[in-house]
């Protein structure tokens, strides 16, 4: 999931990045040959990866991801060095990629916006989280951990795990790339918290939280940020903002 | 009151009054203000305001210190606001304690940076705590002793009243506390010389120094 996350923030920031290139390489999806040399794999692209079917690993770029993926075959000998030809529609993004010196590229034949391919991966992504699953785990954390004698790391643990239920809520409602960020984030905090769930109300008490306050601090912020939720210790704050059912 | 403020030049401060003394913060919600500010903030901050006119110094113990932190700051306001803000449960209560738990540990490590504010490193030598244990221990049943055994499942406080019962002895002042397991045996532990002087914040309520 971590790999699919940084995918969609390396699209985001190429898409933002604003060259004039890269401008024009928004608004066009690419039909193409890529070639590949030593090809390490070429497999069915996993349900992590919505709107994909063909993974391809190779040396230099990794894995590549391809859609609408219509032929495999070996390179034929106008290709000398390469071993592989795949036939399929990639975005900007890949578009990029394919610039390296090992890939030929054929001239564009379709054009199709790219904002559409990454609205209907971004909701695909959204749809295929299951965020009322995260929210119910949530909430049975916070319920586990309310039942522990007043500390200050229990304050600070349910207050945020609090905050992640309304910024769950809030991604659910926009489904915005950006907020794919915040996401990864959360699930972070939520795997750490996981973690100590077993710790006896002593050990929680002592334990050393700085590294979910970083994790939380860095979800806070983005939050802020993005206009999606208030900083919760700031002056004057008020409590509606974070009301959730 | 019982005692004149020209009779000492410092108080020790239990942990519940020092969290008193910087307990005044508000969030809005509905248009209303969630208020945390205790009755106990008003007294610990009109008797702290008459100390610091004579010129004190206000001591407290680096074991009480960390304990305000650990655990001291989040008994309290949970308390408050489970008694005061009920309907606060029904959501954003855990936001709210947060909220506060962040503002009152920031206002009372402020506190370092005054110049009539002590930090102590001071730990009683054991046989005083055990000598000092066995004395609670020694008291006669009573409607306080069986609170106190209910609450800290022994017939004694914890090592951290205990030290600064020792300490206000040691340096001969007053503790100024808002616990029971303290102030509700004042009289036995100033007859036995275990303390200089207990001020209860309960005593203070209605009353002031001269």
């Amino acid at each position: 999931m971590r790999t699919n996350l940084t995918e969609y923030r390396r699209l985001e920031k190429e898409i933002l990045a604003g060259t004039a290139l890269e401008q024009h390489k928004r608004q066009r999806a690419y039909k193409v040959n890529l070639y590949t040399t030593e090809a390490l794999s070429i497999g069915v692209a996993s349900s992590d990866y919505p709107g994909f079917d063909i993974v391809l690993t190779d040396l230099d770029r990794g894995n590549v991801y391809i859609m609408e993926t219509k032929s495999i075959g070996v390179a034929s000998s106008d290709y000398p060095g390469f071993d592989i030809v795949l036939e399929g529609m990639v975005d900007g993004y890949i578009q990029s990629i394919a610039h390296k010196p090992d890939i030929r590229q054929l001239i564009p034949e379709t054009e199709m916006p790219t904002e559409n391919i990454l609205y209907e991966r971004l909701k695909s992504y959204f749809e295929n989280l299951d965020i009322e699953a995260k929210i119910s785990k949530t909430k049975e954390v916070l319920g586990h951990f309310e039942k522990y004698p007043p500390s200050h790391n229990k304050n600070l643990v349910l207050g945020a795990l609090e905050y992640i239920v309304v910024a769950l809520r809030k991604i659910i409602d926009v489904k915005l790339p950006k907020q794919v960020e915040v996401y990864d984030y959360i699930s972070d905090y939520l795997n750490t918290i996981s973690s100590i769930v077993s710790l006896s109300p002593e050990e929680f008490m002592n334990k050393n939280i700085f590294d979910l306050e970083s994790l939380f601090r860095k979800i806070e912020l983005f939050c802020f940020e993005n206009k999606l939720l208030p900083k919760i210790d700031e002056n004057n704050i008020n409590l509606e903002n974070f009301l959730y059912d | 009151m019982d005692f004149d403020l020209s009779d000492y030049s410092k108080v020790v401060y239990d942990t519940n009054c020092i969290i008193y003394y910087r307990l005044n913060f508000s969030i809005s919600c509905h248009r209303k203000k969630i208020r945390l500010t205790p009755k106990e903030f008003h007294i610990v901050d009109r008797i702290t305001s008459q100390f610091l006119n004579k010129n004190y110094e206000i001591h407290t113990l680096r074991i009480a210190f960390d304990e305000i932190f650990r655990k001291g700051i989040a008994t309290i306001i949970e308390e408050y606001l489970t008694e005061k803000y009920p309907n606060l449960r029904k959501g954003g209560f855990w936001i709210a304690m947060r909220h506060f738990e962040i503002k009152v540990t920031e206002s009372i490590q402020e506190l370092k940076n005054k110049a009539w504010f002590f930090i102590l490193e001071h730990s009683p030598p054991p046989d005083l705590l055990q000598k000092i244990r066995n004395f609670y221990r020694s008291l006669p049943n009573s409607p306080a002793k069986q609170r106190l055994i209910d609450k800290n499942k022994a017939a004694y406080p914890d090592d951290t009243d205990l030290s600064l019962i020792i300490y206000s002895q040691t340096i001969g002042s007053p503790l100024l506390t808002n616990d029971r397991d303290i102030y509700d045996f004042k009289a036995e532990l100033k007859t036995y010389s275990y303390c200089t002087r207990i001020i209860s914040l309960s005593t203070l309520a209605h009353n002031s120094f001269s």
